[in-house]
């Protein structure tokens, strides 16, 4: 496997290895005007914050999902151009595989 | 004095010419009444038809339904987005008040986009947050804080009452803080609900003071029809004809009557 390969398969492993995780990423790109704590995040998913925590942690270790603090607040958004890189990243991955025989 | 039109043309006409420039405009209604589809278009027409930036902070609704309702009536948010004349902010109320040491979360959208106009969406969330105590005080300092902005802003509030008389339009002194005040109000008229709209206050301009109809067009949107004539009571929740009216009503039944016989 390249380089790009090894990323791509590391990326999914770390998206899709939790449905919390898989559905942080997909709250942040079909909103990506979300701006928000980790209490506000989690109610919008219907979830308690501690629940999320761990998760919202490794997504925002991939680069995916910003924090910044906001007074003694942490606050998360949407890193635009990382996502970017990460779903070209993971696109071209998908498109070169090839169906086992 | 430069007007900040809303792009609405009966609705400027009420307003004789536009909301007033850095005003704090409070557009009250109960749920369901247009707030959103109103505040929107003042940010889209801001944009398309004056070239004014702008920014819809939303506290609940997610942004991916505020995309997927102003479609419907042909607006692409999304790619307002990408042209950096849009942002569309989704968070809790709290964070919208500047912290400690005087960062706001609206610094960094209003550092790219430069915008002029922008809708909070809404303050009875914030209220719900804050709480009463400190409430009238924080939505002094948000008001202060987008004028300081040089933001003409649209300040959304959820009236409890869905019909009837409303004695007022919030116990929280808001009245007192916003420079203008529209009221969006379902009423009853001949057994059908119609929509009635009203400029309550509007600091610094004479504006039209009569009841006008308006009605949600799915592909104009938010439009402003003529006053309500003959009818009186209406904000009360009694809405009854005029006297003359009634007369004139009663005279034609009778009319019709004597032909049938």
């Amino acid at each position: 496997m390249t380089d790009a390969q090894v990323e791509a398969q590391k990326y999914l492993d770390i998206i899709l290895s939790s449905e919390i995780r898989a559905d942080l990423v997909s709250l942040f790109r079909k909103n990506p005007g979300i701006i928000d704590t980790p209490e506000g995040i989690a109610r919008r998913m219907g979830y308690l914050p501690k629940v999320i925590q761990s998760d919202l942690d490794e997504i925002t270790g991939l680069g995916v999902i910003g924090k910044k603090k906001l007074g003694n607040r942490e606050i998360y958004f949407l890193n635009h151009d990382r996502d970017t890189e990460v779903q070209q990243t993971i696109g071209s991955f998908l498109q070169n595989l090839k169906p086992t025989p | 004095m430069t007007r900040i039109k809303s792009g609405i043309a009966e609705l400027d006409q009420m307003l004789r010419g536009g909301f007033m420039e850095k005003d704090a405009v409070l557009l009250a209604g109960s749920a369901g009444a247009g707030k959103t589809t109103l505040a929107l278009q003042y940010i889209v027409n801001g944009i398309k038809l004056f070239g004014t930036p702008g920014i819809y902070v939303t506290f609940e609704q997610l942004p991916d339904q505020i995309y997927r309702d102003a479609n419907s009536f042909g607006w692409d948010l999304r790619k307002l987005e990408e042209e950096n004349k849009l942002r569309i902010i989704c968070t809790s109320p709290d964070l919208i008040l500047s912290s400690e040491d005087g960062q706001s979360i609206l610094d960094y959208p209003i550092k790219e986009i430069h915008p002029g106009r922008i809708v909070i969406d809404s303050m009875s969330h914030l209220q719900m947050y804050i709480g009463e105590k400190n409430f009238r005080l924080e939505v002094y300092r948000l008001v202060s804080q987008l004028k300081s902005r040089g933001l003409s802003s649209i300040l959304l509030w959820e009236t409890s009452q869905l019909m009837g008389q409303i004695s007022s339009i919030s116990d929280m002194g808001m009245s007192f803080l916003v420079d203008s005040i529209i009221l969006l109000k379902p009423v009853e008229i001949d057994s059908t609900i119609r929509r009635a709209l009203v400029i309550l206050k509007m600091r610094g301009s004479d504006h039209d003071k009569s009841l006008r109809e308006y009605y949600i067009d799915g592909s104009l949107g938010f439009v402003v029809q003529s006053p309500f004539e003959n009818f009186e009571g209406i904000l009360s929740g009694s809405a009854h004809r005029t006297s003359g009216e009634a007369f004139v009503k009663t005279l034609a039944a009778i009319g019709s009557r004597k032909k049938e016989k």
